[in-house]
């Protein structure tokens, strides 16, 4: 299970011009990312598509 | 006879049509209305009454002469301000986007344009369409036509407010992670969030440009089928829209439920529902048992994955949709809204190519777990009663981030699987607030989930209801 750390955040958001304020995304990410990685585990294999379009495809194909 | 702004958006059109009504009557008694319930919900954002009856005179002088535009010729609504008019401003709820007019009218605008409906206001949302609750820090917090102190839930607020309040027929509305449902739940009104590429979003505000949609809020489920006939279809401004075929949803709606199997979650959709919700919900599945629709439980797969994947996949767009104006102009944002936006930079790439690439396999886990064996999938709105505004306001703590995780934790996977659901009104909860039931279906099922929620309405009156304003 990753972990974003909080020097990686910092550096991500200074990359991003972003230098105010950001305690609320420091305290969020790597609770987000360990949750994904939760949730991807529970399945073999993932597709490759994730364009909206190639979705769209799938959800015509359920229809 | 009743007064004209408490009829449904289907019976107003009648009324036009025949000419019970004209237009300029019906225009003015809903402007009249909508100027009464402003100052106490702080849900219109402009009103263009000038503009509206000079519509209304042409709506009627079309009608003198023989000649209907089409199934909403001269029924005024109002729209979220996040539907770009070209010539207009849309606010977005934000300051930021200034008074620059824009250059395009948003697809949906022109189908009812071209239906015949008149648009006399805009309407309030959340900042950017980025927030649960209806709090507003540029243009005043929205507020609950049934009790003013409780919150109208977002992002839709105006939305929602307006046609509870019986100060527009319906409206547009977007539901990315719940935008729609939550604030039809909350203010007692039919809300539908339709399948991912059901309606054009062509020159609507994107927030998250996988799980944006745009879809109506009115009265009842006739209404929403009504509207959703004159939104739905291809539109070659939006390459996400969907050529699947458009049915003729007035028509579905009319079909007998007799039959149709109407699933109940065993899991998920069970956990942390307040009593007085609970209470409600039961009796809803009683009155589908009592139309003759099959009740079986179903057990869903792991759906908290879900909610988190559509979180990211939210996170991610909208804050590269924003990166310009966080670099550029972090101060035009309120400061919850900034600090979500945040969020989305702080998240890897590959997490959120993770999160997409989860989608795919978890609409087919969760089709074969449900549709497999059920029709359509009955699910509360919420877990929770309506909050108030203070308590989901600014420094309110206590537990604060828990409510609002609430508030859509039983949406917003619909919005991450593409699947279509609507929200209607089945009770209210003891603190006199309205509580509402989701009924989800298959992709582009929105004619199977709008027919048994027409049906729901037929045998009960809870959307019949109106605050005492």
């Amino acid at each position: 299970m990753s972990r974003v750390s909080q020097g990686y955040v910092q550096e991500v958001l200074q990359l991003q011009g972003v230098g105010r304020d950001p305690d609320a995304a420091k305290a969020i990410a790597p609770v987000l990312a360990a949750q994904l990685d939760a949730a991807a585990g529970a399945y073999d294999r993932l597709p490759f598509e994730t364009e909206p379009a190639a979705f769209l495809v799938a959800l015509e194909r359920k229809a | 006879m009743t007064a004209p702004h408490t009829w449904t958006l289907a019976d107003a059109a009648r009324a036009v049509k025949v000419r019970q009504i004209s237009a300029l009557e019906l225009v003015e008694d809903v402007i009249a209305r909508a100027q009464a319930v402003q100052p106490a919900l702080n849900a219109f954002l402009r009103i263009d009454a000038d503009l509206a009856r000079a519509q209304a005179r042409v709506a009627d002088a079309e009608l003198a002469h023989g000649r209907t535009r089409g199934p909403l010729h001269g029924v005024p609504m109002a729209h979220k301000d996040m539907y770009y008019r070209a010539g207009v401003p849309s606010s977005c709820g934000s300051r930021i986007k200034g008074e620059q007019p824009e250059d395009v009218t948003a697809t949906a605008l022109s189908r009812l344009d071209a239906a015949g409906a008149i648009q006399f206001a805009v309407l309030n949302m959340a900042e950017f369409a980025y927030g649960p609750t209806g709090h507003n820090y540029h243009y005043g917090h929205c507020r609950n036509p049934w009790n003013t102190d409780y919150i109208t839930g977002g992002s839709s607020s105006g939305s929602a407010a307006a046609v509870g309040a019986r100060a527009t027929f319906a409206a547009l509305g977007s539901d990315t992670g719940a935008s729609i449902r939550l604030p039809a739940a909350l203010c007692g009104v039919t809300g539908l969030k339709v399948t991912y590429g059901r309606i054009s979003r062509a020159g609507a505000m994107p927030l998250s440009f996988s799980m944006d949609t745009v879809g109506p809020l009115a009265r009842s489920a006739e209404d929403c089928a009504l509207l959703l006939g004159v939104l739905a279809g291809h539109d070659l401004a939006d390459a996400t829209s969907s050529r699947e075929a458009v049915p003729d949803y007035l028509a579905e709606i009319t079909r007998p439920v007799r039959g149709l199997r109407v699933g109940v979650a065993l899991n998920y959709f069970t956990d942390d529902v307040d009593p007085g919700v609970g209470t409600a919900l039961t009796e809803s599945v009683r009155t589908l048992e009592g139309l003759g629709c099959e009740i079986v439980p179903v057990t869903l797969p792991e759906m908290s994955a879900m909610d988190v994947a559509g979180t990211h996949v939210i996170a991610a767009e909208a804050a590269a949709l924003h990166g310009a104006w966080l670099r550029q102009r972090p101060d035009g944002y309120s400061p919850q809204v900034l600090a979500r936006l945040q969020r989305g930079l702080a998240l890897p790439a590959t997490k959120y190519i993770d999160a997409l690439r989860l989608r795919g396999p978890s609409l087919d886990a969760f089709t074969r777990a449900v549709f497999d064996r059920v029709d359509v999938l009955h699910a509360p709105c919420l877990p929770i009663p309506t909050p108030t505004i203070a308590e989901t306001d600014v420094g309110a703590g206590g537990g604060m981030d828990r409510t609002l995780a609430l508030l859509t934790k039983f949406m917003r996977p619909f919005n991450y699987l593409g699947l279509p659901s609507v929200a209607l009104p089945c009770g209210f909860h003891p603190n006199g607030l309205p509580v509402g039931m989701q009924l989800a279906g298959r992709p582009f099922a929105e004619g199977t989930i709008l027919r048994v929620a027409h049906a729901f309405q037929q045998a009960t009156d809870w959307h019949r209801k109106m605050p005492a304003l």
